[in-house]
């Protein structure tokens, strides 16, 4: 990852940092290229639907850009615009006007029998967007951003037995849902 | 669901394929941070204006609701409340509202309300983000967030945003 963004920028991470600082527009665009699909990738997995994961996108890049001046720590770039975008994420589970929209999406159209050879990675998405949001949010930030019970329970505003349930819960559910 | 299920079933989590971002989000992106950092740097006055707007906004909606009696809510937010008070107050509103027709199609005064809302969840979240153990300071963004709650149920329930908004503007 860095001899990439060595190569695609003649500089080192600090160096982006330090041009992001100064409001470069190359250093921005740079910034988002290099993050957008991870970012849009985590917003989607996280919050399920399209919709509200290109918000949260948005705030998130919004944010990286006018506020690169607070980062400190100029190796940890990447680290720093995830962490911003699950909490963009997490804002948005928390809140009840965006809660509303991310209700488990019973309305998406189960697998047809003429496409039971469809991609194991399809029929998989098309479970978690059927999983209750919290739920979803949990198995992602667990299992795939690699945060602890306790950390996910302090993020949701409860305990590490409530990650915990609510891991178990999303497996369980993940599986019927799967084998439905 | 035995470990070895779970494993294979994270395993293929992880395996998902990244995914495209919308076209143009870009752009987008650039364009409002442009317009952002412009704006910070010149302390617009339309910016300055629009807190304005918000502050009269809330302040006529406390006002009026505050004359009210027998709300549960009021009860709540007499002094002392405590923050358990107030997140189970925050609960009963958020499933008010979410009971009420055509919920989240707010007005504009709704959205003032929403906007400020999603500040102090904000604000809340970035406290559990940073392991801030400000109780102080938890229960005071609660207590506004019951505030902005009740006002946002009230210009719901009794569809008084547009008179409100005309009355204060």
């Amino acid at each position: 990852m860095l001899r990439f963004e060595q190569q695609a920028n003649g500089g080192t991470p600090a160096d982006i940092v330090e041009r992001l600082k100064r409001g470069d527009r190359s250093a921005q665009e740079w910034v988002y290229r290099s993050y957008s699909r991870m970012v849009y990738t985590t917003a989607r997995r996280m919050l399920g639907d399209p919709g509200l994961a290109e918000d949260a996108m948005q705030d998130t890049f919004v944010d990286v850009l006018t506020k690169a001046g607070t980062l400190d720590q100029e190796g940890a770039l990447g680290a720093w615009v995830r962490r911003i975008a699950i909490n963009h994420c997490l804002m948005r589970l928390r809140s009840p006007w965006t809660r509303w929209r991310v209700v488990p999406r019973s309305d998406v159209d189960p697998v047809r029998s003429d496409e039971a050879t469809v991609e194991c990675a399809t029929d998989l998405e098309r479970a978690l967007d059927r999983l209750p949001p919290k739920a979803r949010a949990v198995i992602w930030l667990h299992d795939v951003e690699g945060y602890t019970h306790k950390e996910i329970g302090r993020l949701f505003g409860r305990t590490a037995s409530y990650s915990k349930s609510q891991l178990a819960r999303g497996y369980q559910r993940l599986r019927e849902l799967r084998s439905n | 669901m035995n470990e070895q299920e779970h494993q294979t079933l994270r395993d293929e989590i992880r395996a998902l394929p990244d995914l495209d971002p919308p076209p143009g989000l870009g752009d987008r992106v650039m364009a409002i941070s442009a317009e952002r950092q412009a704006r910070t740097g010149s302390k617009a006055p339309l910016a300055l204006a629009a807190c304005l707007v918000a502050a009269v906004a809330l302040s006529v909606l406390v006002v009026n609701r505050s004359d009210r009696e027998g709300d549960m809510g009021q009860q709540v937010l007499a002094a002392q409340a405590s923050v358990a008070d107030l997140i189970a107050e925050s609960q009963r509103l958020e499933e008010r509202l979410r009971s009420m027709p055509l919920h989240g199609a707010y007005g504009d005064t709704g959205r003032v309300l929403a906007y400020r809302i999603a500040d102090v969840d904000g604000a809340l979240n970035a406290m559990y983000l940073q392991d801030m153990d400000a109780s102080d300071e938890r229960a005071r963004l609660l207590h506004q967030r019951v505030v902005l709650l009740q006002s946002l149920v009230e210009v719901e329930s009794q569809d008084r945003g547009a008179a409100i908004y005309r009355a204060a503007f």
